[in-house]
C-alpha cells in the first residue's frame, strides 16, 4: 500500500459539485452514470470541462485532482473556496492546452 | 484480438479468473477477456474489452495505476480521465464506466470547448461504435 493518503474524500468531492452547481458563472449539471456522477461544465452552452465523482462507500476521492488539473492542495482550496472556479478554468484551460 | 493463454491460478469473484502466461496477467469473465496486465510494467494495465457495455473497441486502452493509501488511482492519461477504486480491478472496472459514460456525455454534446474535444477523439481513436445484437 502506498503510505501517503489522499486529502480529498468524499465529503470534499460533494464540496466541489454544489460549488460549480451554486456559481453563476457557470451552468453546471450533475447527472448519474453507471458508477459516477458525471458533472458537466458549461458557458454560453459550450462544454468546457466534465469528470465522474464515484459514487462508492469508499471514502478515497484521489483521482480528482487528475481530472480538474489541479493539485491537491488546489483541489482542496478550490473546494473550501479560497480559489474561484473562474480562477480553476484558467488553470484547467492552461494544462489541458498542455495535454491536448 | 490476441490474448494471452495460459493456467488458471485463482479466482477474482465467482464468474471471474485471472491467468497468467509469460509476464502477462489477463482477467476473464466467463471467456471475456476484461484486461491484461503486464507484470513487467507494474504500474500499467489495458482494458481489452468493453463487451459488457455493448462497445467495440478499436484498440486495447492503456491505463495507468497508482497507488494512494489504500485507494488504487486508475487513469487513461491520453484523455485525463481518472477514477479511484479499493483495488486494482474495482479501479480499472470503475475507469471502464467512466470511460464508456464520458463517451456517451461528450458524443451527444453540440458546443464541445477545446479540451472536452480533445477528449472525445481520444476516446474515439479506442471506443467504436454500439454492437449491434445478433
Amino acid at each position: 500500500m502506498g503510505k501517503k493518503q489522499s486529502l480529498i474524500k468524499q465529503k470534499e468531492a460533494r464540496e466541489i459539485a454544489d460549488k460549480l452547481e451554486k456559481d453563476s458563472s457557470v451552468q453546471t449539471s450533475i447527472r448519474t452514470g453507471r458508477g459516477h456522477d458525471i458533472v458537466t461544465v458549461r458557458r454560453d452552452t459550450e462544454l468546457l470541462a466534465t469528470f465522474g465523482i464515484r459514487r462508492s462507500k469508499s471514502e478515497g476521492h484521489g483521482y480528482i485532482p487528475k481530472s480538474m488539473h489541479l493539485s491537491e492542495r488546489q483541489t482542496l482550496d478550490f473546494a473550501r473556496c479560497s480559489i474561484t472556479v473562474t480562477e480553476w478554468l484558467n488553470v484547467y484551460h492552461k494544462r489541458s492546452q498542455s495535454h491536448a | 484480438m490476441n490474448m494471452p493463454v495460459g493456467t488458471i491460478w485463482a479466482y477474482a469473484g465467482a464468474t471471474e479468473a485471472v491467468s497468467i502466461n509469460h509476464g502477462l496477467v489477463a482477467v476473464f469473465r466467463y471467456s471475456t477477456p476484461l484486461f491484461v496486465s503486464d507484470t513487467r510494467k507494474p504500474n500499467t494495465m489495458a482494458i481489452v474489452s468493453l463487451d459488457e457495455f455493448g462497445y467495440e473497441l478499436k484498440q486495447t486502452i492503456p491505463v495507468v495505476i497508482e497507488v494512494l493509501g489504500d485507494e488504487f488511482i486508475a487513469e487513461f492519461q491520453e484523455a485525463s480521465i481518472a477514477t479511484s477504486g479499493s483495488s486494482v480491478l474495482d479501479a480499472v472496472r470503475s475507469l471502464k464506466s467512466l470511460l464508456i459514460d464520458l463517451f456517451e456525455v461528450l458524443s451527444n454534446e453540440t458546443r464541445l470547448g477545446p479540451y472536452p474535444r480533445a477528449q472525445l477523439a481520444s476516446l474515439r481513436r479506442y471506443i467504436g461504435e454500439k454492437a449491434k445484437p445478433d
